[in-house]
């Protein structure tokens, strides 16, 4: 069921030249950036001492809206979890912990009963009640709300109070993964009272939100910075920020993003572009952590969107997979900051999962069948795919994203097929996710995606069961629907890893999305602070808390 | 002169009127729609795109939004953002002195630096003409976004004389984060303006009057300021307006590459967001910049050379 793609990074082509002007190496040139940390390590040295503040990147754009709910990219999970925490908490290597709920059980199938904290408070000293969490979490099945979360709870029957402290989901499915969703943005609490009176203004810059989390938002000034500060009445001391006030600053261009790392005017940043590693690397400012293999969620795929175009014979998709030489595009894409992906779901959903060993057998075996362009062209002819015009989109703003586009089409020719690429503007680009009248010119299109949580189930069902909210082409398989549902319907890890690499299976022969390649981890932190984690569990987190000076 | 005035005036506001119609229309004609934003990744239901077009007013037709924005801006309202719901002066205003100081710094090192430059070349033929020319050959060729890299790396990185990013507190601080994306916009005017200025002036010397007066036997100079310098201010004139007019657009790049929180990233976000009000806010004040640069110029030409304000139009 869910979640989200695009990264339209970059605002304007100008923007993205100077991006390669300035960066003195460039990715192209970049020998293969060496990993500095293992997925066993999920955290930096937790920070010990306080801070009077710290400046942080909010990623390439300012949020549009306060309001968790609103809009799921990288600057609103990477900094309103602190703000409006979620349910459940998660921790750096992404385990459920109590946070505003205390403890949860799923007594059956259907069911997962939650019990509050007393002690939660909102901002303004209100405690936590059970009405406050079910229009919370119901929020996002309200049309007039429109959550970007929606899909996260596609399995959700209702909410309500069975106890003072007691909160009751009903699923209309049986879904043991459903507890992940509440540690996720769309499950952070919101006073229901404040929200009501704000109405559709809930969440705009100058009401804000009231929320429970260890800061609250000081200013915003809509475009360039959002200043959030330690909330001095936090309901969970032993949670507590470390941070008197954190600065988020939004620089679009990476090279900007660089400077202001390595002179220190900026103390870290998540999610960094691959063209920054030449000059972060060498920085005296702090540390470039590049992680291993697996080390986010994030998979970079050709989403196809049309199944009646030059793409809709299967055939003619494994033939343009079978022809993708994945490691060469990791390596001089990504300037090595990135590993060939075989399956949508990679080693980023599963590394560290106990069921490690049985996915990562399954996925060997993907990685082991290597470019053949014979067979790809055969596959073309047979499918009487040659020469049909096949016409695949891109965001223009990213100058990796072109490259990216250029080989597929040099691939398509390799092989017989006739691709062309068209490079559009960021926002255009976004449409293509929510509006179907703007996909309809395209065969298919390139995405950034990435999930919140490791669970390779989710990532497949949101673009092959039929609820699924990146379900753009109308995949409709008997099979994978009923192997997906039977993976969240249990709660054991190896039964579930067998049923979602059943739906794999059979998801890399039908290829909806064809896998390419997965970055890695990379992120910065300035040698005066410390604590930030490892993982992509910041999205929808307060990690800000665990953040002080050494 | 008040004729002159008055004439600029209503040349200005026909000027923003006309510009604000374009702007309005081509956002319209452009694809993709502000609500598209909003709803981020997720297709939404057709109730909830319904229910959000209604409540920004996006169901309307084009000339009823039109009408509603103008109404709205001849009452002194600017309207609302869409995307953030942020009122349109909140969002420009935190960003607007800091762009206006940047084009000021710039436009004085421009005005200083490039009048110096010609005029020494103008005055100096030779060695001297000839090292400007040089100079000034390489730096027209230099736009601001390569300047940017330039001085980032070596000022900023290499010397840490100034920030890489972002502005300091307080005026000094602000001032002090602006020196280098001032002096990345100013390069290729400054080259441009000498240029300028280094021809006008050698035209005037040429000339027999200035000849004349030299002969019989007038001071150097006095003939440079009363004969020359008078004459050769025209085109330069013209030239600092202009360039004044082209800065303003320039600083989008410039303020990108620096992180200086102007009104820069404001224009390309709300562009590609489609976010009406703010971008008929900010469009139209680059336009209001350019039309008073270059009515500025004029008045100025005017307040020079008589003939101008006789003629009553400099057009």
């Amino acid at each position: 069921m869910r979640n989200r793609m695009l990264r339209a990074a970059l605002a304007g082509t100008s923007v993205a030249l100077l991006a390669t002007a300035c960066s003195s190496g460039g990715a192209a040139r970049t020998p293969d950036a060496k990993s500095n940390f293992s997925t066993a390590q999920v955290t930096t040295a937790p920070g010990t001492k306080p801070l009077t503040n710290l400046t942080w990147s909010g990623d390439y754009r300012a949020p549009y809206s306060e309001d968790p709910v609103k809009t799921a990219d990288y600057p609103e999970e990477t900094i309103l979890g602190n703000v409006c925490e979620p349910l459940i908490r998660v921790a750096a290597d992404y385990s459920l912990q109590p946070g505003i709920a205390k403890s949860w059980k799923q007594p059956d199938p259907k069911h997962v009963v939650v019990e509050l904290d007393p002690r939660a408070r909102f901002a303004d000293g209100k405690p936590v009640t059970t009405d406050d969490v079910v229009y919370s979490i119901m929020r996002n099945l309200d049309p007039n709300v429109a959550s970007n979360y929606a899909d996260s709870f596609n399995d959700l029957g209702g909410a309500k109070a069975t106890g003072p402290h007691e909160v009751t989901f009903t699923l209309t499915k049986d879904d043991y993964i459903f507890d992940r969703q509440l540690g996720i943005l769309g499950s952070a609490i919101v006073e229901k009272s404040f929200a009501v009176k704000a109405g559709q203004n809930f969440g705009n810059a100058n009401v804000g939100v009231m929320c429970t989390g260890p800061y609250t938002i000081a200013s915003f000034d809509g475009t360039n910075q959002m200043v959030l500060k330690k909330n001095p009445t936090y309901w969970d001391p032993s949670h507590a920020g470390k941070a008197e006030t954190v600065t988020f600053k939004f620089l679009a261009d990476p090279s900007a993003l660089a400077n202001a790392l390595t002179s220190g005017s900026m103390q870290g940043a998540f999610d960094l572009n691959s063209s920054v590693i030449p000059t972060l690397s060498k920085s005296s400012a702090g540390k470039l952590y590049i992680g291993t293999e697996g080390s986010t969620t994030q998979n970079i795929d050709l989403v196809v969107s049309n199944f009646s175009g030059g793409l809709g014979d299967a055939r003619a998709r494994q033939a343009l997979s079978m022809a993708l030489d994945r490691v060469g595009i990791a390596k001089t894409l990504a300037g090595g900051a990135a590993d060939p992906l075989y399956a949508v779901a990679g080693p980023g959903f599963w590394e560290g999962s106990p069921a490690q060993a049985t996915y990562k057998a399954a996925y060997d075996q993907l990685a082991a069948k290597g470019v053949d362009i014979a067979g790809a062209t055969k596959l073309v002819q047979d499918a009487h795919a040659a020469g049909k015009l096949i016409t695949l989109a891109y965001t223009a703003g990213v100058p990796q994203e072109a490259q990216l586009a250029q080989v597929i089409q040099q691939t398509g020719q390799q092989i017989g097929l006739n691709i062309k690429i068209v490079g559009l503007p960021d926002q255009q680009y976004g449409s293509l996710f929510t509006d179907p009248k703007a996909r309809a010119a395209y065969d298919g299109f390139l995405t950034i995606n990435y999930m919140e949580f490791p669970e390779a189930q989710t990532m497949y069902a949101s673009y092959a069961t039929k609820s699924g909210v990146q379900n753009f082409n109308g995949y409709d398989n008997p099979q994978v629907q009923a192997a997906l549902d039977a993976a969240a319907a249990t709660n054991d890890p190896q039964a579930r890893a067998q049923q979602v690499l059943k739906a794999q299976a059979i998801l890399n022969k039908d290829l909806p999305w064809i896998p390419i390649i997965a970055p890695r981890a990379l992120l910065f932190q300035s040698k005066d602070v410390t604590g930030a984690p490892l993982t992509f569990s910041y999205m929808d987190n307060s990690w800000i808390t665990a953040v002080g000076a050494p | 002169m008040g004729r002159l005035l008055l004439q600029r005036l209503g040349g200005l506001l026909t000027t923003l009127f006309l510009s604000s119609i374009v702007i309005f229309g081509s956002l319209y004609l452009a694809p993709g729609s502000p609500e598209n934003v909003i709803f981020g990744s997720r297709t939404p239901t057709a109730a909830a795109r319904a229910a959000v077009r209604h409540r920004l007013h996006l169901d309307q037709p084009l000339p009823v939004r039109y009408w509603d924005w103008l109404t709205g801006v001849l009452h002194g309202d600017l309207g609302t953002s869409m995307v953030t719901g942020q009122p349109v002066v909140d969002r420009v205003g935190s960003g607007l002195s800091t762009t206006l100081l940047l084009v000021l710094m710039s436009m004085i090192m421009v005005v200083v630096l490039g009048l110096t430059m010609g005029l020494v070349a103008a005055l100096l033929p030779g060695r001297v003409d000839g090292v400007v020319n040089a100079l000034t050959s390489v730096t027209v060729t230099i736009p601001s976004f390569v300047a940017s890299a330039l001085l980032i790396s070596v000022f900023a990185v290499q010397l840490g004389w100034f920030p890489a990013s972002g502005i300091g507190q307080g005026f000094a601080g602000k001032v002090q984060g602006l020196v280098l994306p001032a002096v990345a916009l100013a390069v290729l005017s400054c080259g441009f303006l000498a240029r300028v200025t280094r021809n006008a002036v050698r035209d005037q010397l040429e000339r027999e009057h200035v000849q004349t007066a030299l002969v019989r036997g007038l001071p150097r100079r006095t003939v440079l300021r009363s004969h020359v310098l008078r004459n050769a201010m025209p085109p330069i004139i013209t030239a600092v307006g202009l360039l004044a007019a082209g800065t303003f657009a320039s600083t989008l790049v410039v303020e990108s590459a620096f992180a200086v929180p102007g009104i820069g990233q404001l224009t390309i976000q709300s562009v590609a967001q489609k976010d009406f009000p703010v971008v008929q806010a900010v469009a139209l004040m680059l336009v209001a910049a350019f039309v008073v640069c270059n009515a500025a110029s004029d008045l100025i030409q005017a307040v020079v050379d008589p003939r101008l304000r006789e003629a009553g139009s400099t057009s």
